[in-house]
């Protein structure tokens, strides 16, 4: 009888099974846009242009992008084994699209296989990396939520020069000390890209592709202020000629340096 | 916690004398996919050597080899009986028994495709070969199997058959 | 998770007078290696000079209980791991008792429910594996012939647990215990159930939450015969996020079917593989969390280069087929010379599924489910044909020869793109040679060939192997090896100069201890899991092993 109760136990672990109707695959309204958009988030995209299955988590955030419009910011950081670049004699996949920011930050979160990412760098240290199906539920579960600074970003350019200012007003009160790192990041750049089941493409559309950190990867400390109050970090950019600066963006986020969690991120795009 | 666990360990650890190993009881399964038990092996108080070995295994193959071309006089000599586990998984179980077969073995062959038992010996590498006294406690083992091994295997073997001879009378 | 280390001692508060006090095992496994620098094969030393894995497995039995814990320690891990195995733990411990027939395991442990289809937790440390369960798992037999097994547990994720909680249950009928009781033909029937459960997140797909798979296997034996098959069906399991979801269901099935009879044997498999890919985290890949286990069809190479282009199953979709047959030339016949010859034949081919896996999404466009046997038209993605033969020439001398005529898609198991398959050929000769008692010398000489036509990807171009090993009964043994590329021209034109890379490999073994130390070179090895490869790369260095038990 004993047993029998014992078994009863295991049995009572399983439930029917989740049998999903085609009508019922999505799950309503698929634009989300909340009255105050407050605090944004940042994906981080390791890719590399000869990873076959990396489109895939490119179309995802393009599809998170559009579901959460101007809640999103993206940065594609190439590097690791599948972005090397074939040498300059080969017919393709030539282009060389790392950069030393980039390289710094895989080799520091350390990815091992791709496609692979981070969203608001946030679980460090053993559960920062995840995959591109997962990034839909973090962004989802964070959406609305009340950012703790806002960002301002302005710029000038001076020839070979660019100059950033990034403005921090407190929201509330935070303790510990964060950072402010800038990125420049580049759109609708045609080339070469492996993709599953077509080969290497040509044509293939990189998009939010990590051009330069500006200063160090880990930023510049901001200074501690009070609620409502604001203070400012400059930083200072030399413009690549490879970049078209029409597609370019600035991105600067702003993260807690105890944990490497991004807690506000901003983008603006150049004109 | 783990500071903890640790020296429990050793308390026990302390208060245990050394027994020999005896021998764990692990459900296996035949040649013919039916479920049996280690609990089953026996040999009337003859030595018995168990053998984990894998069709993928050129050294394990060689072994059990070796022996075969010696097994009958071995048995008459010291009613031995070898039984051999083979650690295949199902990728490679559908090929144990033909394997037997085409090669001639006489051994008992059971397979342990999830290596229960062979975890359970401590077993993590293949060949690695066990021998037990009459009371089904392991006596002697042996890892790995370079030609000649079988020498000393037959050694411990008859060891083992002279002392259950006086042990009997 | 304390209580199970409680339930450790309990047996010895229990009770006083008693003489046995049980047994402990221990375990222990270590693996090291230096990384230097070498240019010439691109092997990149590493900061911490060198690498290692080891661990140790503790167990404890008393009458009908048994406890145990493994400690693994990597501090850090050895290159071709994954480098989430970070640091030191306990990542497996659990107790276990038998009472009146009723098995009870709370903690860490491994199972397969028939033949790992839907549900097989194991280890191979050698390949990084390891996905036990964490849980409660009962084994029961109420009657002879009737075996259950049930558990619930969470799965293990290098020192963590995947998010899905899993049930399982599995029922093992044996006909002839039950029913046929004097039948000579053995006919043994199982089912096997296992769900996961996981919280839907997803902002905007309705992603299901228990997802179940069951199956349903038969072996039968008559005389020389053995027939076994398993059936498995896996409902809608869609991986998550909001670009893309693939609500159809999917099934692998198996079948084998063996003749045996002393001197020959003969094998027929073939096996079919849908949409099935079942983990304990909807959106886990590579490696990761895996519950379904579908053995590869192909022959498993023991030699070097007969493994260099190494096929797993295609989860997502395949349809493979083997075949073997073994065969003895008895003593005294002609082939058979003096003491029997030996021959063996082996042919497998995978290839994919009719217009690819199952479908189901909210484009009916995109919906498709393929034919269920389709091999003519479809993309290769193996095809093997091994022929092996072995003989014992005199007391001295034994002498093995194979032969391995390979196509491999390294577009689909590599996730490369060049369009063209890879046609290799590849000898190998084995001697073993006694010079004395105890004292033998053994020599491997392999060749690898890369078909050159222009049907076909040149890939490495050839490889030629040599080793030799001298072994000292029951001691010692010491092997030297070269491996030698030609030289190739690769896909982007570049030439590659002839390498060697040679090693060195010496140890010793008493009783159940092993220590070997070796130097030498490896070369780079990319390794792939369903789509996700992780490149190992060539390295240089000194490797340390030592194993023990007692």
């Amino acid at each position: 009888m004993k047993k029998a109760v014992l078994f009863l136990y295991v049995l009572i672990g399983f439930s029917a099974c989740d049998k999903i109707d085609p009508d019922n695959f999505v799950d309503g309204e698929i634009i989300v846009q909340p009255e105050d958009v407050d605090r944004k988030i940042l994906i981080e995209d390791f890719t590399g242009h000869k990873c076959q299955n990396c489109p895939e988590a490119a179309e995802e955030i393009h599809f998170i992008q559009n579901t959460f419009p101007n809640q999103v910011v993206a940065i594609a950081i190439h590097a690791g084994y599948f972005s090397e670049p074939n040498p300059p004699q080969a017919p393709y996949l030539t282009t060389d699209f790392r950069t030393d920011g980039g390289n710094e930050i895989h080799d520091f979160f350390g990815p091992q296989s791709y496609p692979n990412g981070m969203v608001n760098r946030s679980g460090h240290p053993s559960d920062v990396l995840s995959n591109y199906t997962d990034w839909a539920n973090m962004v989802g579960s964070l959406i609305g939520s009340t950012a703790k600074v806002g960002i301002d970003i302005s710029y000038t350019i001076n020839g070979k020069e660019m100059t950033i200012d990034i403005s921090t007003t407190a929201k509330t009160s935070f303790a510990a000390s964060h950072n402010v790192v800038v990125c420049i990041t580049e759109d609708h750049i045609i080339d070469w890209q492996t993709v599953a089941g077509q080969g290497n493409v040509p044509d293939y559309e990189h998009n939010h592709v990590l051009r330069d950190v500006v200063g160090s990867v880990w930023g510049q400390e901001i200074d501690e202020i009070s609620v409502g109050d604001e203070t400012t970090n400059t930083f200072t950019c030399i413009i690549d000629p490879v970049w078209n600066l029409k597609n370019c963006n600035i991105i600067a986020y702003v993260y807690d340096n105890s944990n490497y969690e991004v807690i506000q991120v901003e983008e603006i795009h150049i004109e | 916690m783990k500071r903890i666990l640790i020296l429990i360990l050793i308390f026990v650890t302390a208060q245990i004398s050394f027994a020999q190993r005896s021998l764990p009881k692990i459900d296996l399964k035949t040649m013919d996919n039916t479920t049996t038990s280690t609990a089953t092996f026996n040999n009337d108080g003859n030595p018995i050597v168990i053998s984990f070995w894998a069709t993928w295994c050129k050294p394990c193959v060689k072994e059990l080899n070796t022996i075969a071309e010696e097994y009958e006089d071995w048995v008459d000599e010291t009613g031995v009986k070898i039984i051999a586990i083979s650690i295949d998984d199902t990728r490679n179980m559908s090929k144990v028994k033909p394997k037997v077969n085409a090669e001639m073995w006489e051994y008992e062959i059971y397979c342990d495709p999830n290596r229960d038992f062979a975890r359970a010996m401590g077993v993590s590498s293949v060949p690695h070969t066990f021998l037990l006294n009459a009371n089904k406690e392991i006596v002697w083992q042996h890892k790995g199997y370079v030609d000649g091994d079988e020498i000393e295997l037959y050694e411990k073997i008859e060891e083992l058959a002279h002392q259950n001879i006086y042990e009997q009378y | 998770m304390r209580l199970s280390y409680l339930l450790i001692i309990i047996p010895f508060i229990s009770f006083g007078q008693e003489q046995d006090w049980g047994e402990v095992h221990a375990d222990f496994n270590l693996n090291a290696q230096t990384y230097t620098e070498d240019p010439s094969i691109n092997a990149a030393k590493v900061d911490e000079f060198f690498l290692m894995n080891s661990y140790s497995n503790i167990r404890f039995t008393k009458g009908y209980f048994t406890a145990g814990i493994r400690y693994e320690s990597y501090l850090n891990a050895l290159q071709d791991f994954d480098s989430r195995h970070n640091g030191n733990g306990i990542p497996f411990r659990f107790a276990q008792y038998t009472i009146d027939g009723l098995d009870v395991t709370v903690g860490n442990f491994y199972e397969q429910f028939g033949n790992g289809l839907i549900f097989r937790s194991y280890e191979e440390k050698d390949l990084g594996i390891d996905n036990s369960m964490d849980g409660v798992r009962l084994k029961y037999r109420p009657i002879q012939g009737l075996a259950l097994k049930g558990f619930v547990a969470k799965q293990r994720l290098f020192f963590e647990y995947g998010p899905g909680i899993i049930r399982g249950i599995d029922l093992e009928l044996n006909m002839n215990d039950l029913l046929f009781k004097n039948w000579n033909t053995s006919i043994i029937h199982g089912f096997s159930f296992a769900s996961r459960f996981q919280e839907d997140l997803n902002p905007v797909y309705n992603l299901p939450e228990n997802v179940g798979a069951f199956s349903f296997r038969t072996t039968i034996n008559k005389g020389k015969f053995s027939f076994n098959s398993e059936v498995a069906h896996k409902i809608n399991d869609p991986k998550g996020g909001i670009s893309y979801n693939n609500y159809a269901s999917g099934s692998a099935s198996m079948m084998n079917l063996t003749y045996s009879e002393r001197g020959l044997g003969i094998i027929i498999e073939a096996h079919r593989v849908d949409n099935f890919d079942f983990r304990s985290d909807r959106s886990a890949n590579g490696k990761e969390l895996t519950l379904s286990f579908i053995p590869t069809i192909t022959k498993q190479h023991a030699y070097t280069l007969s493994a260099f282009y190494p096929f797993a199953t295609q989860p997502m979709g395949e349809f493979g087929v083997q075949g073997e047959v073994n065969y003895t030339f008895k003593k005294k016949s002609t082939i058979g010379g003096k003491y029997g010859t030996q021959i063996s034949l082996n042919y497998s081919r995978v290839n994919a599924l009719n217009g690819g896996h199952s479908v189901l999404t909210t484009e009916p466009s995109q919906t498709h489910t393929p034919m269920l046997i389709s091999f003519i038209g479809e993309e290769l993605y193996f095809r093997d044909f091994n022929f092996g033969f072995k003989k014992k020439i005199n007391r001295k001398f034994k002498i093995l020869w194979n032969y391995v005529d390979l196509i491999y898609n390294k577009d689909v198991i590599q996730g490369k793109n060049y369009g063209k398959n890879i046609h290799a050929r590849i000898a190998v000769l084995d001697i073993n040679y006694k010079i004395k008692p105890k004292h033998t010398l053994r020599t491997e000489i392999q060749y690898l060939s890369t078909d050159k036509s222009d049907e076909y990807d040149v890939d490495q171009g050839d490889w030629a192997m040599a080793m030799l090993e001298y072994t000292v009964s029951p001691h010692w043994f010491l092997a030297i090896a070269d491996q030698y590329n030609f030289g190739y021209t690769d896909h982007e034109g570049i030439q590659h100069e002839p390498l060697h890379y040679f090693n060195i490999n010496c140890g010793y073994t008493k009783a159940a201890n092993r220590f070997a130390i070796g130097y030498g070179k490896k070369r780079e090895g990319v390794f792939c899991v369903g789509g996700i490869c992780k490149n190992v790369p060539s390295s240089n260095g000194f490797t340390l092993s030592i194993t023990s038990s007692f």
